[in-house]
């Protein structure tokens, strides 16, 4: 398997889906072409200045950060749907829409649901 | 407009999806009917998308007419003219500082060692894509405006925005001490104002580092063998002078080979 798409359809916090898709992309990094997908309730991790503290979670926004070379693809219906199409959106990540979205996981060799 | 952060997000937004920076730049040489456009990307979308760009003020729709609004004009020329500046010298930046350490946290791949959070100002925007020859192991992206640089194990990620991330790291010290070697490499490279020139790029691959090791499996340089010294040589964990047998007039245009080889790593 020489590319993997991670693909993140549930909020970034409250449960530890998020943490683990980051994980998993963060650890496949070395030798792989990975992609991280955001749909559904998974695009609110697309938000800057996210802060956790109060959830006694990590900052998944700042995860992203540290892997600045991990390609995050973003669901714009997705995005739109939940009102955060005027909010500052982190700046490593790429709007696409429902038909590149899919293109994008059918192109690579396997898709890994969180 | 881009003075205003609400209109400046709607911009942001419209220039994150590549399908409306092709139509963005398709509008470039003037007036396109929505049919034109059509032709080059999906019709079902093609709405959605043109409403997002007249949102933004970045074009204007008339009919069956689209054209780029004057503020959509000086935005790509905007572009163009910051892109042509990029490729000059440091005459417009300014000496950096690293503002604050922010956040110090185990890293994912590797809990033994620590990823750290900063900030540098004034950001370097614009220019941080000269900057890239000034590390040997660096890769600029255009989109993400991010330059990210390896040293060994380190991985540190630098952001147009002045973000910093540094990752790998032993303890803050370490993470103190990499901060401070960038701040004066990037400073220096100020204080000259000239562009270092474009690094050749070359991609070595671990097979090929391989076949120029003397694969006798000896084990004088500590390792299992020639392919776990050859793994470690990629990793930058080991220097090639390790292997001692390299050193012998047998293999010296091996040697030769690996030196070219390890110094593209």
């Amino acid at each position: 398997m020489k590319s993997v798409f991670y693909l993140l359809n549930t909020a970034p916090y409250g449960s530890e889906k998020a943490f683990g898709a980051l994980n998993a992309a963060a650890v496949s990094l070395n030798g792989m072409n990975v992609t991280l997908g955001l749909y559904g309730d998974g695009v609110y991790l697309a938000a800057a200045d996210q802060d956790s503290t109060n959830l006694r979670m990590p900052n998944l926004s700042d995860i992203l950060y540290s892997y600045g070379e991990l390609r995050v693809l973003v669901h714009e219906p997705s995005l739109i749907e939940r009102g955060l199409f005027d909010k500052t959106l982190i700046e490593t990540i790429e709007l696409v829409d429902e038909e590149d979205f899919l293109k994008e996981m059918e192109n690579l060799d396997s898709v890994i649901l969180f | 407009m881009s003075e205003n952060p609400n209109e400046t997000k709607l911009v942001n937004f419209a220039m994150a999806n590549s399908i409306r920076r092709k139509i963005i730049n398709f509008l470039a040489d003037g007036y396109r009917s929505t049919g034109e456009i059509g032709e080059i990307v999906e019709k079902a979308t093609l709405g959605f998308h043109l409403k997002i760009l007249k949102d933004a003020g970045l074009i204007e729709l008339e009919e069956e007419t689209v054209k780029l609004s004057e503020y959509g004009t000086n935005f790509l020329k905007g572009k163009k003219e910051k892109n042509a500046e990029e490729i000059t010298d440091f005459s417009q930046a300014k000496p950096i500082e690293i503002a604050r350490v922010k956040q110090v946290l185990p890293c994912i791949a590797d809990s033994s060692k620590l990823r750290v959070s900063a900030n540098m100002t004034p950001p370097l925007s614009g220019v941080l894509k000269l900057l890239e020859p000034l590390f040997p192991r660096s890769n600029y992206s255009d989109r993400k405006d991010s330059l990210i640089i390896q040293k060994g194990e380190i991985i540190t990620t630098v952001y147009g925005s002045g973000k910093v991330s540094i990752r790998m790291v032993e303890n803050e010290d370490e993470a103190k001490e990499e901060l401070e070697r960038l701040k004066s490499i990037i400073n220096e490279a100020i204080a000259k104002g000239e562009a270092p020139a474009p690094r050749e790029k070359a991609k070595v691959d671990l097979i090929e580092i391989y076949k120029y090791l003397p694969q006798t499996n000896c084990g004088k340089c500590g390792e299992q063998g020639c392919y776990s010294f050859a793994i470690k040589l990629m990793a930058r964990q080991v220097t090639l002078e390790r292997c001692t047998l390299l050193k012998e007039p047998e293999y010296a245009s091996k040697q030769e080979h690996l030196q070219v080889l390890t110094s593209y790593i």
